[in-house]
């Protein structure tokens, strides 16, 4: 359970360095040893037919079409969370700052072959950026030209983020605040913290 | 009735038949047609006046000229058919339609040419095969008039574009096909390219007459006297006219007495028989008798229709003198016709039917055979070919030219009886001899290139008229390409392209007509490609008939080894193309569709708007299946608009 | 010289076209060119059984270029044909380019085909094909058009229930990032 928020919790934590050089490493093994591959083309092609599909069935309503995606995000990530912690073996998080590295070093690394960097922590310590440097959902796609602005293409990501940390008592916002896909710079997404759920209180049921 | 001959070559004004086809081989007759025999008819006065009584035709030549062609189809009686057969008893039921026979050279084709005297006079003014300024004129006249007759009949016009359903039956304002029509028009225009003239050439002997017809009016009491003195005159044109060619020989032209006589006074006929026994006796000259009059109230009037070819300079003056006096009535039947009773025709037809099969026939037969044997086969057994060098030595047959005239061979060479007997064997469908006869004859013209050009052609065409279904790839590459390239090569040195032009668009014809158009039809595109390049002094409507006819070629061009797989095939769904993956490159119809295009952009420059819809209309599927029909800023959709602001 | 490429789907239906090269077509030749593309799909259907021969220029005369496949299609009957079959293929893509297949009153026409049966074609207004650099271009081509498969939004086919545009085959490219890869793709090959 995190509860010494007060801890040194700076960006660049030098006292932290030990620990995530082993997160890396045990993301790297499991990535490894551990996972059966699929092939890229299959596997974007997959996702992305997912989402032209949806995005005809709801005529363009890219809202929607985002909060499906979300949804599908969420359910898989309520299961991701637990096979995940059953290949890792890693114990509870005692901090935030050290959440984001498992999320970026550990969990992006197992299940897609990345590492998102964590950058843009707020004051409050309690909001970071996950910022993608590729996005094997994304490889090859273009936006239908109404959807440049509104669909989060990747929205799945902020589900399943959402929906395992979920499953850790860690109630988060996820959210992207930009895509390359769109034009942006980078693509980001955004995971704040809105408070440590209690155990007791199943998840989903409040 | 049936689809013939002349309803093609004459489908302007038989626009019912429409919707036939033609067999793909109608080339080789068009140029059976075109070299069959010349007839000169010469007449005494008194006939011809007699003739501008009763029929108002100006002279005999004039009559007789409406009823050359393909004489075994009797053309001019075509409708009358069930009349006719009663008439004749049942005669002429028997024969078959020339369009459908299975070998081409059943047919008798017949030409009728104006006095020798006239045809030398033309002669001497110009050299070359065709004008083209004539051709183009009469081209466009006859686009104009193809304009006005489908445009006249409202019901068939308004429904002429695009939605032409062939499976649907028959019904009143049905639109007018017009693919026979367009091919009709393209093989008009062949036909006078090719024969366009009955100017007789010193380098060929197709327009020298074989037979002269010398006619008198019996019934005007004209006897004996006049004709020996007919006669006379004939036999001894070359001396009394100034500049008689040296390479026409009158005694090659078989003279013929024709008897006119009235068959409603019947001792006209016994009269006629005594002259017939007169004549034979002390002129040596055969006769027969031809009723040109006979009162016979029942016969209906049977209107003549022009004869399927005559000369350029007779159509241009036909149709020149027609349109100024037709005015803007251009029914089918616009122009005044001559008509002729019913029982004259037969007549006529009775008598030509004795001219050509017992007289003229036989006539070509007898001269060809000796000659063959006289000239041709002596060279053979002597000199195995074409060994040259003795040929040189015993210098006697390659004769000396006439010295006064030092252009041309003179009739009685070597050189020119070969040639004649080629002729004439190509004019009885005896293509091997004519080959044969042709290519002995190249090897002893190398230094006469004048003579040299238009052998080499029709060695080709000889080969390509003979030899229709066992033309190899080889046979084409080696034999005949190299002869068609050499003979214009010689016409273009010689500057007279109306020749050059002709060599190119008859065998570029004959190839289409070759049974494997896959292996043909690539020879056929690059002549007529060549004389599109080649030939700049062709008149802008010709040119755009060959762009059709490269269209046509590619069209017709199907690898025989999915030809029957893609006529068996063809449902409406299948038409689209790219569905039959076995048939992929097998035809060449967007190839097809391309030229089409290109012609009816140059038909839009023309002003032709009805070529252009029908080739618009043609190449609308093509392009529709492939989304370039309804493009904007695509020549298609530029000249859609055009038509539609332009015409109708 | 002005180049007009295209790329022209199944049903001859073009899923994208260009112009490339420098200099521009005159508006008569504009709205002629897609027509002299179509053309031309005769002759490389003819030529996609065929083994390539050892020189790709196929053809001789200067007309429409029919005349070299008559020649061709006697060898096909010989070797028995196949598609898109050669012996002196270095890499996969090597048999795809067809070379110069045809030409028209000066213009040239160069092709490529994919083994799905894909075409790309390209009228040269210079008439002259420059085997090296048009290779190049068409295969950069195609991997650009593989990728642009790949885009989930890019309707690559008719709809697998029916209700879609009715049309079977890719649908017309239409992203600009394709055209303007393309024509990068083609400053460095085409001069």
């Amino acid at each position: 359970m995190p509860q010494s928020r007060s801890s040194s919790l700076s960006s660049s934590n030098p006292a932290n360095a030990p620990q995530v050089r082993h997160l890396k490493a045990l993301g790297d093994d499991t990535w490894k040893n551990k996972v059966e591959k699929v092939n890229a083309e299959f596997f974007h092609l997959t996702y992305g037919t997912i989402v032209a599909q949806l995005c005809e069935e709801y005529a363009g309503d890219y809202a929607r079409v985002n909060g499906e995606l979300f949804q599908i995000g969420y359910n898989l990530g309520v299961r991701l969370i637990e096979d995940f912690l059953a290949r890792t073996a890693l114990p509870r998080c005692d901090t935030f700052l050290k959440t984001s590295e498992v999320v970026s070093k550990c969990a992006f690394k197992i299940f897609l072959n990345l590492t998102p960097e964590v950058a843009h922590w707020n004051a409050a310590r309690d909001s970071f950026d996950l910022v993608f440097g590729e996005n094997p959902l994304a490889e090859h796609v273009e936006l239908p030209p109404g959807a440049s602005g509104q669909l989060w293409f990747s929205n799945v990501l902020c589900g399943v983020l959402r929906g395992a940390l979920e499953m850790v008592q860690l109630d988060c916002d996820v959210e992207f605040v930009s895509d390359t896909l769109r034009g942006d710079m980078s693509t980001d997404i955004r995971v704040k913290l809105n408070k440590v759920l209690r155990d007791e209180i199943p998840a989903g049921e409040d | 009735m049936a689809f013939s001959y002349e309803h093609y070559m004459n489908l302007l004004s038989h626009l019912e038949c429409a919707s036939e086809t033609v067999p793909p081989d109608i080339a080789r007759r068009i140029v059976s047609h075109a070299v069959a025999p010349v007839i000169t008819v010469t007449s005494s006065l008194a006939l011809d006046d007699h003739i501008m009584e009763s029929y108002k035709v100006q002279s005999a030549y004039l009559l007789f000229r409406l009823f050359g062609g393909c004489i075994s189809d009797r053309d001019q009686l075509m409708e009358h058919y069930t009349l006719d057969d009663s008439s004749t008893g049942g005669r002429t039921r028997k024969r078959s339609n020339s369009l459908f026979q299975r070998d081409a050279t059943q047919s008798q084709f017949i030409r009728f040419a104006q006095p020798l005297p006239d045809l030398l006079r033309s002669y001497t003014e110009q050299q070359g095969l065709f004008d083209n300024d004539s051709l183009e004129w009469y081209l466009t006249h006859y686009l104009s008039w193809i304009q006005k007759l489908t445009a006249t009949d409202p019901e068939k016009v308004e429904q002429l574009p695009d939605e032409l359903t062939p499976s649907s039956p028959p019904q009143r304002g049905k639109p007018l096909p017009h693919k026979l029509l367009r091919n009709a028009v393209y093989h008009n225009f062949f036909a006078l390219a090719v024969s366009s003239t009955t100017r007789i050439s010193p380098f060929e002997t197709f327009n020298v007459p074989v037979m002269n017809l010398i006619a008198i009016d019996v019934s005007r009491g004209q006897d004996y006297e006049v004709v020996r003195d007919l006669v006379t005159t004939f036999k001894n044109l070359n001396k009394f006219l100034e500049d008689f060619p040296v390479f026409i020989n009158v005694n090659d032209i078989l003279p013929m007495i024709v008897l006119c006589y009235d068959a409603a006074d019947e001792t006209q006929l016994a009269t006629c028989e005594q002259l017939q026994r007169k004549i034979k006796k002390c002129l040596f000259v055969d006769s027969i008798p031809l009723a040109l009059w006979d009162e016979d109230p029942e016969s209906p009037l049977v209107p003549l229709h022009e004869p399927i070819m005559s000369s350029l300079d007779e159509i241009v003056k036909f149709y020149s003198s027609n349109s100024s006096a037709g005015g803007d009535e251009v029914g089918t039947d616009g122009h005044s016709r001559a008509a002729l009773p019913l029982n004259i025709i037969t007549h006529m037809y009775q008598a030509l039917d004795v001219l050509v099969d017992e007289m003229l026939i036989p006539f070509m037969h007898r001269k060809t055979k000796y000659w063959e044997e006289n000239i041709l086969q002596p060279r053979k057994s002597i000199f195995h070919g074409s060994n040259n060098f003795f040929k040189k030595f015993i210098g006697k047959t390659t004769t000396q030219r006439d010295p006064s005239d030092t252009q041309f061979f003179p009739a009685s060479s070597t050189e020119c009886l070969l040639r004649k007997l080629a002729d004439w064997s190509l004019m009885l469908s005896d293509f091997k001899t004519a080959y044969l006869t042709y290519d002995s004859l190249s090897n002893d013209l190398q230094n006469s290139p004048n003579y040299l050009a238009s052998c080499l052609e029709w060695c080709a065409v000889s080969l390509l008229l003979g030899a229709q279904n066992i033309v190899t790839v080889k046979m084409i590459k080696t034999e005949i390409t190299p002869l068609i390239e050499r003979a214009v090569a010689t016409y273009r040195q010689q500057g007279r392209s109306s020749y050059e032009t002709r060599c190119m668009i008859l065998s570029a014809e004959l190839f289409l007509a070759l049974r494997d158009t896959w292996t043909s039809t690539p020879y056929a595109i690059r002549y007529l490609e060549t004389i599109l390049r080649d030939c700049p002094q062709l008149g802008a409507c010709s040119q755009v008939m060959i762009w059709e006819r490269l269209s046509d070629c590619y069209q017709s061009r199907t690898d025989p080894r999915v030809a029957s797989a893609l006529s068996t095939n063809t449902s409406p769904g299948s038409a689209q193309p790219g569905n039959e993956i076995l048939a992929q490159g097998f035809t060449r119809k967007r190839k097809a569709a391309f030229f089409r295009l290109i012609a009816a952009k140059k038909w839009a420059e023309q002003g032709q708007w009805r070529q252009v819809q029908w080739c618009l209309h043609d190449i609308k599927d093509i392009y529709t299946a492939s989304a370039l029909y309804d493009k904007k800023g695509l020549l298609i959709d530029r000249l859609n608009t055009e038509v539609q602001s332009f015409s109708m | 010289m002005p180049e007009y490429f295209a790329i022209v789907g199944p049903g001859d239906r073009p899923l994208y076209e260009s112009e490339l090269g420098r200099g521009a077509w005159t508006p008569e030749q504009r709205e002629l060119n897609p027509f002299v593309l179509h053309s031309s799909l005769d002759v490389i259907e003819d030529l996609q059984w065929q083994l390539l021969p050892e020189n790709s220029d196929t053809v001789s005369n200067t007309g429409g270029g029919e005349f070299g496949g008559a020649a061709q299609s006697g060898a096909a009957q010989g070797g028995g044909g196949g598609f898109l079959r050669s012996h002196r293929a270095k890499t996969e893509t090597d048999n795809c380019y067809l070379g110069r297949v045809d030409h028209f009153y000066g213009l040239a026409v160069s092709a490529y085909t994919t083994y799905s049966g894909l075409k790309l074609l390209m009228v040269h207004g210079s008439g002259i094909v420059d085997d090296a650099n048009c290779r190049s271009f068409y295969q950069e081509v195609h991997e650009l058009y593989v990728k642009t498969l790949m885009n989930p939004f890019y309707s690559a086919g008719g709809s697998a229930n029916g209700s879609g545009s009715g049309t079977i085959g890719p649908a017309p490219i239409t992203s600009r990032a394709f055209d303007s890869r393309v024509k990068a793709i083609a400053r460095r090959h085409l001069r």
